[in-house]
């Protein structure tokens, strides 16, 4: 047994019984004694006659890092014996599964059948606890169409409708606004729409199936927040050659005025377009024509 | 007579041996310094955590219509439901600033070392905990920023391929963070993330317990012990480090108390002045942040431009502080006996983590993106390098004893 590890050996108070204590043992030792030997009774309660039998383990334990389980004389036999640690337990172990081999095969396919049994059942039984999670009926009854008149909003407004409890924006947009779109096609990441599955795209360069307006939702493609419409053309904290968009103020992607994404930005694709109609000055907002 | 009811108990429920083990008498370095404080702190928080939100549970209603409005009820008509609710939020972030710094000693002294590895792996997953905790309950009050926050939150499930929008749907219970989300948020945040806590915090101070506490010189006590097998260099819990610690808990709860009856809001990073107005699913506040203790990570998410690496990025940095006790490969354990490389890395690890949550809580600017990108990638190096400069650095001697 080496210096550091008799550090380790120590006595201790517990239960009014002296308790041989052994935090750590080297690999060799532990393969042969296991364990449970992290904490022996060292059957008395005076201290002395303690340190005596805890000495007489440890040099069982020094004579046994030394030398092989084998060759281990008769007397350190008897102490770890004395202490009832068996030292030749784990060869004996061994022998008696290679001996009693037979029911193995069998018992390993019970202890299959009835793990696969007890899973399927824990299966079960969990379904209802993750389904209660789903949108309940009530939930998926509310969210029907809205319809709202655009012809009110003056040129260059932004309004905000609810549907579905999220944002739909309404933009209705200058010609000037329009004409200048192309201009920004070079920062964009997404200027065609290819990148998304969107039934309106290539209509017009509203996004939308009016020429004038353009229906956005106004949840950002990065992480939902709503970005803000800044229509005017003018230097922006998030960017110096702004020329008018959206800017979502949670993580500062930024759109164009007919939401197309811009590059380099978190947000991945451009924002999406809901369901819509017009039925002449009236937008009906959550269904197809 | 009581004597006698004690030993009739003890002899069937060891309730004197597992306290004089695990309180009165447990050994514990001579010579720590302050930074070995903040656990106890840590674990009297979380019991006033645990008592203001039962108070706070009974006047609060956990629907859409009357969440914010029992919030308001709570601040201006029940009787000092006020100091209730602002010692809960207070005590919040406390927790949080007193976890930071009790995780910073750990990373300062090696508390994770051989054979510590275990307390600190249940130490981290109380910190995660803490952090689904801290969300939950910021959501309850369904103000702008609950609504907002747990918006963004959310959307980050549904930055996982294939199954993330449905799994962000169902998480909500809802197309929108409605009254079935806070219902749902309220039963995770009073009942099974607390319980989760506790069994947790059982676990590190068993696990700690089984190892003896470390101390900033990092020297194993535990070689020198007399023949009770007590280290030489320990002293019991009660009295010394019991009644040493009473001036360092005045002090926090005086700290505590200035913060609470004072500046309850902190400046807005403890609580949020846009939190202060009801939810509204239509509009985002002008300025979105998180509170302060989630900034850094915050800021990491906002510095990758796609929102599924945002996630990995901000899972990883968290989940890399998990594996610590397996990066540093020093044979030393506290930055005392460490190199000068450790030194210098713990430092700009400090100065890192800093500024990103400095960062979290301001608006994008183009420096500040830049400035995100450098910050989040010296974070990282000082983790994925630490293999490479505990081993290469000449550490110093460690004295035998303490």
């Amino acid at each position: 047994m080496t210096d550091t590890i008799e550090k380790y050996l120590t006595l201790r108070g517990a239960n009014n019984d002296i308790y041989f204590f052994q935090k750590r043992v080297n690999e060799k030792v532990a393969e042969v004694i296991g364990t449970s030997f992290v904490k022996t009774s060292l059957k008395t309660k005076v201290l002395d006659e303690a340190i005596l039998r805890r000495d007489e383990l440890i040099s069982a334990l020094n004579e046994l890092e030394k030398t092989d389980l084998s060759e281990l004389s008769e007397h350190f036999l008897n102490i770890f014996e004395n202490f009832g640690i068996n030292v030749k337990l784990p060869l004996e172990k061994l022998n008696e599964s290679l001996s009693s081999v037979p029911d193995q095969g069998r018992r390993k396919v019970l202890i299959g059948l009835t793990s696969g049994f007890a899973a399927a059942g824990v299966v079960f039984a969990a379904t209802p606890f993750i389904t209660t999670w789903n949108p309940s009926a009530r939930a998926k009854a509310i969210g029907s169409a809205v319809k709202v008149d655009v012809s009110k909003m003056m040129i260059g407004q932004q309004i905000q409708v609810s549907w579905r409890k999220q944002p739909i924006l309404i933009i209705r947009h200058s010609k000037s606004a329009l004409s200048g779109l192309s201009s920004v096609t070079s920062k964009l990441a997404d200027p065609n729409s290819d990148d998304i599955d969107e039934p309106y795209k290539n209509i017009n360069s509203t996004r939308s199936l009016s020429s004038e307006y353009s229906v956005l939702s106004g949840v950002c493609t990065h992480l939902g927040c709503s970005p803000k419409y800044y229509p005017e053309v003018e230097p922006k904290p998030w960017d110096s050659s702004w020329s008018g968009g959206f800017f979502c103020p949670c993580h500062g992607s930024m759109f164009d005025l007919v939401g197309r994404v811009y590059k380099g930005v978190p947000a991945p694709t451009n924002l999406t377009v809901p369901p819509h109609f017009f039925e002449g000055s009236i937008l009906t907002i959550g269904e197809e024509a | 007579m009581v004597t006698k009811v004690l030993n009739w108990i003890n002899y069937r429920l060891p309730i004197i041996n597992t306290f004089e083990r695990h309180l009165s008498k447990h050994p514990v370095p001579k010579k720590v310094n302050f930074w070995y404080l903040f656990g106890a702190l840590a674990s009297i928080v979380l019991i006033l955590q645990i008592v203001t939100g039962i108070w706070l549970m009974m006047p609060y209603s956990n629907t859409e219509e009357g969440a914010f409005a029992s919030i308001e009820y709570i601040m201006r008509d029940v009787d000092y439901g006020w100091i209730i609710r602002y010692m809960h939020t207070t005590g919040a972030s406390m927790f949080f600033a007193i976890v930071y710094l009790h995780m910073f000693r750990g990373l300062l002294y090696g508390s994770y070392k051989k054979p510590k590895e275990l307390v600190w792996i249940f130490g981290m997953t109380i910190y995660l905990v803490m952090m689904a905790e801290g969300f939950l309950g910021y959501v309850l009050p369904y103000g702008q920023m609950s609504y907002w926050g747990a918006q963004v939150i959310i959307s980050l499930f549904g930055a996982i391929p294939y199954i993330g929008e449905s799994l962000e749907v169902w998480v909500r219970g809802d197309y929108y963070i409605s009254g079935i989300t806070i219902s749902r948020f309220f039963a995770l945040h009073v009942v099974a993330l607390p319980l989760i806590l506790i069994a947790l915090v059982f676990l590190h101070l068993v696990a700690l317990h089984e190892v003896g506490a470390g101390n900033p010189e990092g020297v194993d006590i535990e070689e020198y012990i007399d023949e009770d097998g007590v280290p030489l260099d320990s002293v019991p819990f009660f009295p010394y480090k019991v009644l040493s610690a009473m001036p360092a808990i005045g002090v926090f709860g005086l700290v505590f108390c200035i913060i609470m009856f004072f500046f309850p809001e902190g400046g807005g990073y403890f609580l949020e002045l846009a939190n202060f107005e009801e939810a509204n699913p239509l509009v985002t506040p002008e300025h979105i942040a998180p509170v302060w203790y989630y900034a850094p990570y915050y800021t990491m998410l906002r510095a990758i431009p796609d929102p599924l690496g945002g996630l990995i990025v901000m899972a990883a940095a968290v989940a890399i502080l998990f594996v610590v006790p397996w990066l540093d490969r020093s044979n030393v354990a506290s930055i005392r006996y460490k190199g000068i490389l450790s030194k210098i890395a713990i430092v700009l690890f400090v100065v890192s983590f800093i500024t990103l949550g400095y960062l979290g809580t301001v608006t994008v600017t183009e420096t500040g993106k830049i400035m995100s990108v450098i910050c989040t990638v010296m974070y990282f190096a000082f983790f994925l390098l630490m293999p490479i400069y505990t081993s290469i650095e000449k550490t110093y001697e460690v004295p035998d004893r303490l």
